[in-house]
């Protein structure tokens, strides 16, 4: 390992402040070695796309890694730039996604001394959607079965969204668009049971659905506190990865426990005045993917201008997104979730509308945002644009470190503060 | 494999005029049908099958993006977008497609259908048909099959709104036209295979039939290739082209074919999979449309990769090409995933390949896409093809 990737890790381990932090690291590492051995005794575990049903391998007590977690590990380890590389090695051109496929360079390149976590030993199957590239590469390499799924395209638009999703969501997905989700479901609960080697319990799975509801309104009161808090108690970074790791086990016992863990930290040190920075003088949100390569950055101003980053869309989504209540069939609340899931924050008018909802609420002054070839970002930049709010929309990949040029963006960043923002507040 | 030739002139046979000018002008022939009250659909993509029009009396047209026209309207909004989704999104806002009674966005452009129907709901899209979103799964499994079908239906119901409903004899003059054009193209697709036409010209050839009335177009193109029979065959380095998006524009064949090489097929729908298959006659018209558009679904987004490949290697097995091109800009998000394989298969058939990167929306694009070509194929050159 370089000088260089050693000090960045000892720095970004170095910003954490909360305790929870450091018990989800723990636990990753656990239960990382535990995958390795159930994968080493001939057990099977799968890969997932971060918006597929889960909770059917959680009912089903399949272990499973979500591909563009792994990504975000990989790139939080400073080793995103070496296994983008090796894709590219092998043909893989660097316009592609590498968000949900870093895991396949690093299968691509068995022979690295320090794989994340130890690498990612051969899943029995990997599901994903048919339009994301990279799942179904690994799962030929690997040779094992790919499910590719496919999400319908959305229909009718309803700007408020969020207020539909968590109890209207029949309504607001269509019955058709769920119809077609849960017929696919099913086929994935089928490969799940021969994993298994048992039928799905249904009782069980809609216990698991219960807990992710319950996880997600922990987030949803942890937004609420980052939201009205006088300051910002927890830095954004923190935020992202902790809610990454729990969404990763959502539905778990430890993920509720987690959940529960986080909430009561973050709310202490609200109630105690503890703030990230004690001079913050301008709230920031930022909207993309997660920057899991450089997951400082959203730290970096604060000394300097007194800039705090108070919301990403990975907290926020975790409610907004997941949460489906009053289900009778736990399949289809699934089905509904995930049929618009991560969509809803790009289409517009949906995607700006949610943005300027949240950037109002968290009393935001202006908005970062990743540019990500362009899909829904330019509305959403146009629609805080109109609401008064100025947006910084920077080039970079979030995971990809050989897109990611310091010097360019932290001058760029500054002078946004400088100019728009400042002169904003004058 | 080469076809030997003595005609140094070969390939030249002109292109009728009509078919050169409808796949240049790809509005006015819609524009004149509109004009004489013929209703017509505007169409992205190629999972509306012709015969849902036909048979309600109406013309579809399938749009196709234009990399040389300038896009500042829909700069305004998707400035970032590829010049795909630009163009298309430029062409409906420009409101020349204001004549079409409805405007139908399939899978694969949905963000095209996304960020119209914002712009409309801004009110500053006035210009624009109202829009349709046919949501055609192109995955091969019950679940797809299923929806597609509610999809279907749906978009029947869509068309009855939008034009009326196909009178009693509607799908059968749709039936017979749907014979009469697999019949037309799948004799130009022979006639390439032998080598009697270039490949720019066939690709104009097949456009055309997407900005014409049908009638018109089966007869102009039944006429056209009745003299390319005459036409001596082509000797040139065979190229198969392999694209991240449909072939609608020329530009590569151009290039290919400018540097001495002949471009024999392609795996589009605006190329080699124009004709797709014959409709199956023990089934009612529709649902024998239905089934053909299932069989025959073309695109880098068809699922799964058997699917999507077989027709590929199908036609490199058919030992008749000389070097696989693939056409794999920096904008592509999609088709680099299949690329390795696919370059490894030809390989592995003794293929050579070629790939090209440059961007089609710029001149220096083009023109390093056409130095790449010509540096690929000089060697084996004997001259100058495309017009």
């Amino acid at each position: 390992m370089s000088e260089e990737v050693q000090s960045a890790r000892a720095k970004h381990q170095a910003s954490k402040q909360l305790e929870v932090s450091h018990t989800l690291r723990a636990h990753h590492r656990a239960w990382f070695e535990e995958l390795q051995r159930r994968a080493a005794d001939g057990q099977p575990y799968v890969i997932c796309h971060p918006t597929t049903p889960h909770e059917i391998f959680e009912a089903l007590d399949i272990p499973y890694v979500v591909d563009a977690w792994y990504a975000g590990i990989v790139a939080a380890r400073r080793q995103s730039k070496h296994y983008s590389d090796v894709l590219s090695a092998h043909g893989y051109h660097r316009g592609l996604r590498r968000y949900n496929s870093l895991g396949y360079g690093v299968v691509l390149d068995p022979n690295h001394p320090d794989k994340p976590w130890g690498g990612l030993p051969k899943a029995a199957g990997i599901v994903s959607w048919n339009s994301e590239g990279g799942a179904l590469e690994l799962a030929e390499h690997w040779n094992v079965p790919f499910i590719g799924l496919d999400q319908p395209a959305c229909r009718v638009m309803h700007p408020n969204w969020w207020d539909m999703h968590r109890w209207n969501w029949e309504d607001f997905d269509e019955s058709y668009r769920i119809d077609f989700m849960e017929s696919q479901f099913r086929r994935v609960v089928a490969f799940a049971e021969r994993l298994a080697g048992r039928r799905m319990d249904y009782e069980r799975l809609a216990a698991v659905v219960d807990r992710v509801n319950e996880q997600e309104m922990y987030f949803d009161r942890i937004r609420s506190i980052l939201a009205t808090a006088p300051k910002l108690p927890v830095r954004l970074g923190e935020v992202m990865s902790q809610t990454m790791g729990i969404q990763w086990h959502r539905g778990s016992e430890w993920g509720l426990k987690q959940a529960r863990a986080f909430y009561e930290e973050v709310k202490a040190r609200a109630d105690a005045g503890k703030w990230v920075c004690p001079n913050e003088k301008y709230r920031f949100m930022y909207v993309g993917s997660g920057l899991w390569q450089k997951l400082e950055f959203f730290n970096s101003f604060e000394e300097s201008h007194g800039v705090v980053f108070v919301r990403s869309n990975y907290l926020s989504i975790a409610s907004d997104g997941y949460l489906r209540f009053g289900a009778t069939n736990p399949l289809r609340a699934l089905a509904s979730r995930y049929s618009i899931l991560a969509l809803q924050m790009w289409i517009p008018p949906m995607g700006g509308a949610w943005a300027v909802h949240e950037a109002r609420t968290h009393r935001v002054n202006a908005s970062v945002n990743l540019d990500r070839k362009g899909r829904g970002v330019t509305f959403v930049t146009r629609a805080l644009e109109e609401a008064g709010i100025p947006v910084l929309d920077i080039e970079a990949d979030p995971v990809d470190a050989n897109a990611w040029n310091d010097d360019r963006i932290r001058s760029q960043v500054i002078e946004f503060i400088e100019e728009r923002v400042a002169r904003a507040g004058e | 494999m080469k076809v030997e030739t003595p005609d140094a002139n070969a390939g030249r046979t002109p292109l009728a005029d009509v078919l050169a000018r409808a796949y240049e002008s790809q509005l006015a022939a819609a524009r004149e049908q509109h004009a004489q009250g013929v209703p017509v659909i505007a169409i992205v993509g190629n999972t509306v099958p012709p015969e849902y029009i036909h048979a309600r009396g109406a013309m579809p047209l399938y749009v196709r993006p234009d990399p040389l026209v300038p896009t500042p309207r829909a700069d305004r909004y998707i400035g970032s977008e590829s010049w795909r989704m630009r163009s298309i999104v430029e062409l409906a806002l420009s409101g020349e497609l204001a004549f079409a009674r409805c405007l139908i966005l399939t899978r694969g452009y949905e963000w095209i259908y996304y960020n119209l129907k914002e712009i409309f709901r801004r009110g500053e899209g006035r210009e624009l048909p109202r829009l349709y979103m046919h949501d055609y799964v192109p995955t091969l499994n019950d679940e797809a099959d299923i929806y597609n079908r509610g999809r279907n239906r749906a978009l029947g119901e869509e068309l009855d709104r939008a034009v009326g409903e196909a009178p009693s004899d509607g799908w059968e003059r749709a039936t017979q036209l749907a014979r009469r054009r697999y019949v037309a193209l799948s004799r130009l697709e022979q006639l390439r295979q032998e080598g009697r036409v270039v490949g720019s010209q066939a690709l104009r050839a097949i456009g055309a039939g997407y900005a014409l009335p049908i009638e018109q177009y089966l007869s102009e193109l039944e006429q056209w290739t009745s003299t390319l029979n005459r036409a001596s065959a082509i000797s040139r380095e065979r190229v198969l082209l392999l694209a991240a998006h449909e072939l609608d524009s020329p530009f590569i064949h151009e290039a290919i074919e400018t540097a001495g090489a002949l471009v024999v097929a392609e795996d589009s729908w605006w190329g080699s999979r124009a004709a797709g298959s014959q409709l199956e006659e023990n089934c009612d018209h529709a649902t024998a449309v239905d089934r053909r558009l299932r069989r025959d679904i073309s695109g880098v987004i068809v699922s799964p990769r058997s699917a999507r490949e077989q027709w590929v290697n199908e036609r490199m097995a058919q030992k008749d090409i000389d070097t696989v091109v693939f056409y794999i800009p920096r904008s592509d998000l999609v088709f680099g995933w299949d690329y390795p394989k696919l370059k490894a298969r030809a390989e592995s058939l003794g293929l050579r390949t070629l790939l090209l990167t440059e961007r089609l929306d710029t001149e220096d694009g083009r023109a390093s896409l056409r130095r790449t070509a010509e540096t690929h194929f000089r060697q084996k050159s004997g001259g100058e093809l495309a017009s």
